[in-house]
């Protein structure tokens, strides 16, 4: 199933969050090979809604969020958050743009900073922003923009220099020649191999002299900058210091209020250090951080995964209870269908970086339109003693690598429907019913079981409970 | 073909070894020595593991260029005029102007460089006005000197560190484990000079009376050198003081390095199954653990060998040997410049070299590093 | 506190399951001096001392009522330890004690200082390329690199011999060049120590709660950074000792009438047949002065990666 196809992304003005044809690759090492996570994926979430993004481990789900929130930002693609492209935002815009979406991880205490207070924790993003309403002195902002400038600005001109080195070395290779040839007397040799070791070596400075005044100018200015620029911070730090109590009780109170909404009790655990909590009480406290600033979309990354089965559910419970209260749209991603489920108003299937399937939650439940979505949920155990074990439930044989996917549809190599036209020819995204779409050449029809077009085992529609 | 690439780590190391064995025979000039080291790992690595090496290597250059550029720089930045500071304050105008002349000082700096690189590349390190020999030839003399120095203090200390280490992993925690770690603290903590004048005293000098008790002999000698060629028993009589001084605390450092490494090794399934197939405890040790275990260790060795090549300094003047170390030294306190530059070539050379060449090794011996 | 498991479609409840929900929070860790589980031993106490002691005294060593350390005593040359003169007299009837404690002034202070000057600068290097990776790492740690190819014994000697061959400014010289040379090493330990942690989950979630880069440097990255720093930096002011005092035994510290541990051992070297003491007394307080720096820098070590095992 292919990515491209925006059939099933809802007008501008419906969607709050949306994605358009997202690429996300990563270079493997020095080989020149890429893994390619995300390779043309297109979502959309409305405000108030709450979005799954289901799929196994490696599809590249988390690597799509974190995309979104452009921490790092996508190779390729757009995303447009209120209307207004993240992608061309410039750092600094970006940057403040963020307490409004923010993100909820898998490992609840390691994203908590092990020698900092909860109480800290939770109120670091009021100190962030507390620290940022003091405007900074000029020196600081230039030091930041010539930072920021200066290493691509670098790398630019290294691109034109770096060819004075190879000219360099044959420059002295000649002279090593001439050198040796001085002891043996042979003065023609001598002198026309010095003066293309000379006229070599004038060369490669052309090359590389500007390139090293550049280098040094570039270093002088930021080292300047560097040291004026904690200087001039002082008056401000004065100011914030004055400030500082006042800061201090409102973000107090904000915390406790945060960390009693999301069940924490807060006359004890206020001074103690994350790794003193359970998981579950971890994944409280980080989604009170994530709260503290007031979001409108918080992109949930496999929230429950790493918790006991009991836990789960209460922490899914907290984040219905949040959104209901604080007015959030919610990104949430997992493996497990049957969790996404019960969370989500619309799912999306995703496959290798690749999306197969978006649509209701129910609809996809009942009547699952892709084969992958079909064995995601055959694969579900069902603890009712009464039925039978089906023939072969789940999905058979491997994730492909996702440095050298499959050609055309990439479910292809484990799909019972797979024919020729699936190698050759990516199947685009399209509708197969009200706000049910589905990227397949053959999607399952209603009511239709899977039957394998080679000798693949029958994959059987579960029945409805 | 095959049959080289499979084997391309132990022939370079083979013929590597040879080449050096050769030298110490047949003293050929000191460029060709390092010029055929150099070769052969380079073939080695290239037949092993193409551009990956190629790039490594050209990134010495660079290296090389940019450590005699600084020294050269440092040589002439000095206050007060080059000629007066190299021949003292009592030296006669003609003097002063005889050395301008001979060393070309009133040529730019650059200009100097350039010539003083393509001479040394030739292998002409300069003479020095001091001691009125040429600088390569003082050089290729005092190296032997230091690397024998070096190779017995590593055959010591490795000889003793691998046994001591493979036991202490194999009975960690138990009381000879944690004795032999505490020994090991203590030989780190001493430095290399305090232990050879302890040396000197007890060996050497004929030890202490403490408290009645006379600890000590008077069998080494403690100042002079003898050549391998002059007197075998003599020569490692003469080095084995120093040796043993340098070779302390280094044992220490093998000793706890390969302990960790081992102990994680032995942690691992591939033991517990070796174990349960009934192979006895010694031949998992050796043959199992140790290979596995040795990596860092055998940087750590290759490290130390690239800065042992400037000669182990102290020692070498404590017990008057006439190596790398004591000639930069002499030329330090003498002023010798032209000495100084030519030796930082050949210390800052043989690190750089050794550094490849470990690096190189590590390829070759860990298949998950090529590219 | 327990609390039912609410029925969803997750799993189809058989029973209704009463579990703890642990929301109860467990007791205070406890504490480090005195709490039962982690301790630092009396070795380390003792090693602490040791030091602390040797500071004070080299510290207020012309305060102290011991004799001056260039007072020749006559008729007391080579004299070996007794009451008035605990470490005893060397060649010229000079109170060996009193020597060995001034002595102690020039390395602490030369080793002190240039592992500072190594620590500030080494540990800003280091975050600023751990930190950005990329093009600054790249250009940086080949620099450094290139630093640390250099022969650092020889290159020490070669500038303080050069640049003060008169010695007036000795200590200066030492301890620039100390410090410059601790730069890069130093760097590469602080920049192996950022790379850790500047990939954990909590530096990730600072950034996406809009922090700037300086921010989290300094507030996130940097606190993790400094126990593993610390305990290092006290190790290699240990090996600074070391290397001072061989500068002294090759005669190129700081000059005499001032004491040097390095060069009363090598001046103690002559009288070694009949007069051991002068060279062996400083030989052992510089042993236990570099036992127990890297002692305590070792328990520290240890203290703090059985802390990170927490996570």
């Amino acid at each position: 199933m292919a990515g491209s196809g925006t059939a099933h992304l809802r007008p501008d003005d419906e969607a709050l969050l949306a994605a358009e044809d997202l690429v996300v690759e990563f270079p493997v090492g020095n080989t020149g090979l890429k893994v390619h996570a995300v390779s043309g994926i297109s979502i959309d979430v409305a405000e108030g809604e709450t979005l799954g993004l289901v799929g196994e481990s490696g599809c590249g789900k988390s690597t799509t969020g974190r995309a979104i929130l452009q921490s790092p930002a996508p190779t390729a693609g757009e995303v447009r958050f209120e209307q207004r492209a993240l992608t061309s935002l410039d750092p600094e815009a970006m940057r403040r743009t963020r307490p409004r979406l923010q993100m909820i991880f898998q490992d609840p205490i390691s994203s908590l900073n092990p020698r900092r207070t909860i109480r800290d924790v939770v109120a670091e993003p009021l100190d962030i922003w507390w620290a940022e309403s003091f405007p900074r002195p000029v020196v600081a902002r230039a030091f930041d923009d010539v930072s920021r400038w200066i290493p691509p600005t670098l790398r630019r001109v290294w691109r034109y220099a770096h060819y004075g080195l190879p000219v360099a070395g044959l420059a002295f290779a000649f002279w090593v020649v001439s050198e040796a040839v001085e002891g043996k007397g042979s003065e023609d040799w001598l002198g026309w191999t010095q003066v293309v070791a000379a006229v070599l070596a004038i060369v490669a400075g052309v090359f590389l002299v500007p390139f090293a005044i550049v280098f040094a100018a570039m270093g002088l200015l930021w080292l300047a900058l560097g040291i004026l620029a904690p200087i001039t911070g002082i008056p401000r730090r004065i100011r914030m210091l004055r400030d500082r109590r006042r800061h201090r009780a409102e973000a107090d109170q904000k915390v406790t209020e945060v960390l009693d909404s999301v069940g924490i009790d807060t006359s004890t655990a206020l001074n103690r250090k994350p790794h003193e909590f359970s998981g579950g009480q971890a994944q409280r406290i980080s989604i009170a951080r994530a709260l503290i600033l007031e979001p409108k979309v918080i992109i949930c990354d496999e929230p429950v995964s790493a918790l006991d089965v009991s836990v789960q559910a209460q922490i899914l419970n907290l984040l219905q209870e949040m959104k209901r209260r604080y007015g959030l749209t919610l990104v949430f991603i997992a493996h497990d269908l049957a969790v996404v489920k019960n969370v989500s108003d619309r799912v999306a299937v995703m496959y290798l970086g690749k999306l197969c399937e978006v649509g209701d939650p129910d609809v996809l439940y009942e009547q699952p339109a892709h084969p992958y979505t079909a064995a995601l949920l055959s694969a579900i155990p069902i603890p009712d003693p009464n039925r039978r074990p089906e023939a072969a439930a789940g999905v058979q044989g491997e994730l492909p690598s996702p440095i050298a996917p499959p050609s055309g549809c990439r479910f292809r190599t484990r799909c019972p429907r797979a024919t020729d036209r699936c190698a050759d020819e990516e199947p685009q995204i399209g509708a197969v019913g009200e706000d049910h779409y589905v990227a397949c050449h053959y999607p399952i029809q209603p009511g239709e079981a899977v039957e394998p077009a080679t000798e693949h085992p029958v994959i059987v529609e579960p029945t409805p409970a | 073909m095959t049959f080289v690439r499979q084997h391309v780590g132990v022939m370079a190391t083979v013929a590597i070894v040879a080449v050096v064995v050769g030298s110490f025979v047949l003293r050929p000039p000191m460029l060709l020595t390092f010029a055929l080291i150099l070769v052969i790992g380079i073939g080695a690595a290239a037949v092993a593991n193409g551009s990956q090496v190629l790039r490594k290597v050209l990134g010495l250059i660079p290296v090389l260029f940019v450590i005699t550029f600084f020294t050269f720089l440092i040589m002439n930045a000095l206050p007060g005029d080059l000629a007066v500071n190299m021949l003292g304050p009592g030296a006669t105008p003609q003097a002063v102007a005889q050395i301008r002349e001979d060393l070309n000082l009133d040529d730019p700096l650059l200009v100097r460089y350039g010539d003083w690189l393509g001479d040394a590349v030739t292998g002409d390190l300069g003479v020095s006005p001091i001691r009125q020999e040429e600088v390569a030839s003082g050089i290729t003399n005092a190296l032997p000197v230091s690397l024998q120095l070096m190779l017995y203090a590593q055959i010591i200390s490795i000889g003793i560190a691998v046994p001591l280490g493979v036991y202490s992993a194999y009975r960690a925690g138990s009381k000879g484990d944690r004795a032999s770690s505490t020994v090991a603290f203590g030989f780190l903590a001493m430095p290399s000079f305090i232990l050879a004048v302890l040396l000197v005293l007890f060996f050497s000098l004929g030890g202490l009376s403490i408290f009645g008790f006379h600890v000590g002999a008077e069998v080494l000698p403690s100042a002079r050198y003898i050549p391998f060629g002059e007197n075998p028993l003599e020569h490692f009589k003469s080095l084995i003081l120093p040796a043993m001084a340098l070779a302390a605390g280094q044992v220490a450092i093998y000793m706890r390095l390969l302990r960790t490494d081992m102990i994680s090794t032995l942690q691992q399934d591939f033991i517990q199954m070796a174990r349960a197939k009934g192979m006895p405890d010694r031949a998992i040790l050796w043959r199992h653990a140790l290979r596995p275990s040795s990596f860092t260790l055998l940087t750590v060795i290759g490290l130390t060998i690239g800065t042992l090549i400037g000669g182990a300094l102290i020692i070498e003047v404590i017990f008057t040997l006439p190596g790398l170390g004591s000639y930069v030294f002499e030329a330090i306190t003498r002023r010798d410049f032209i000495a100084v530059q030519g030796s930082v070539l050949v210390i800052a050379a043989g690190y750089v070299m050794v550094l490849l060449i470990v690096d190189l090794l590590y390829i070759a011996l860990d298949p998950r590093l090529r590219a | 506190m327990t609390e039912t498991l609410r029925q969803t479609d997750v799993t189809e409840p058989t029973e209704l399951a009463q579990i703890e929900t642990g929301l109860e929070i467990p007791p205070p860790e406890r504490s480090l001096v005195t709490g039962r589980k982690r301790r630092f031993g009396f070795m380390f106490w003792l090693a602490v001392t040791f030091l602390v002691v040797l500071l004070f005294s080299a510290f207020f060593a012309n305060l102290l009522p011991i004799n001056d350390y260039d007072t020749a005593f006559s008729g007391r040359s080579r004299e070996g330890p007794t009451w008035d003169f605990p470490f005893g007299n060397d060649n010229i009837g000079q109170d060996v004690f009193s020597r060995t404690i001034h002595g102690a002034r020039v390395s602490l202070i030369v080793s002190g200082v240039a592992t500072l000057i190594g620590v500030f600068f080494g540990g800003l290097i280091g975050l600023i390329t751990g930190y950005f990776r990329r093009t600054v790492d790249a250009v940086v740690t080949s620099m450094v690199d290139l630093v640390l190819a250099f022969p650092a014994l020889i290159l020490a000697l070669a500038i303080i011999l050069f640049f003060d061959s008169e010695g007036e400014s000795r200590m200066f010289w030492l301890i620039v060049t100390l410090g410059l040379l601790s730069i890069p090493p130093i760097a590469r330990i602080v920049r192996a120590s950022v790379l850790t942690v500047a990939d954990r989950e909590f530096v990730q979630s600072a950034h996406l709660l809009g922090a700037r880069n300086g921010r989290i440097m300094f507030r996130e990255i940097l606190p993790n950074v400094i126990p593993a720093i610390l305990s290092y930096s006290l190790v290699f002011m240990a090996v600074l000792v070391v290397v001072e005092s061989g500068i002294g035994f090759l005669g190129l510290s700081v000059p005499p009438p001032q004491p040097t541990w390095g060069d009363m051992i090598n001046k103690g070297r002559n009288e070694l047949e009949i007069a051991a003491h002068i060279a062996l007394f400083p030989a052992l307080v510089l042993f236990l002065t570099v036992l127990s720096l890297n002692y305590i820098g070792d328990k520290l070590r240890e203290l703090f990666d059985v802390r990170e095992s927490f996570l």
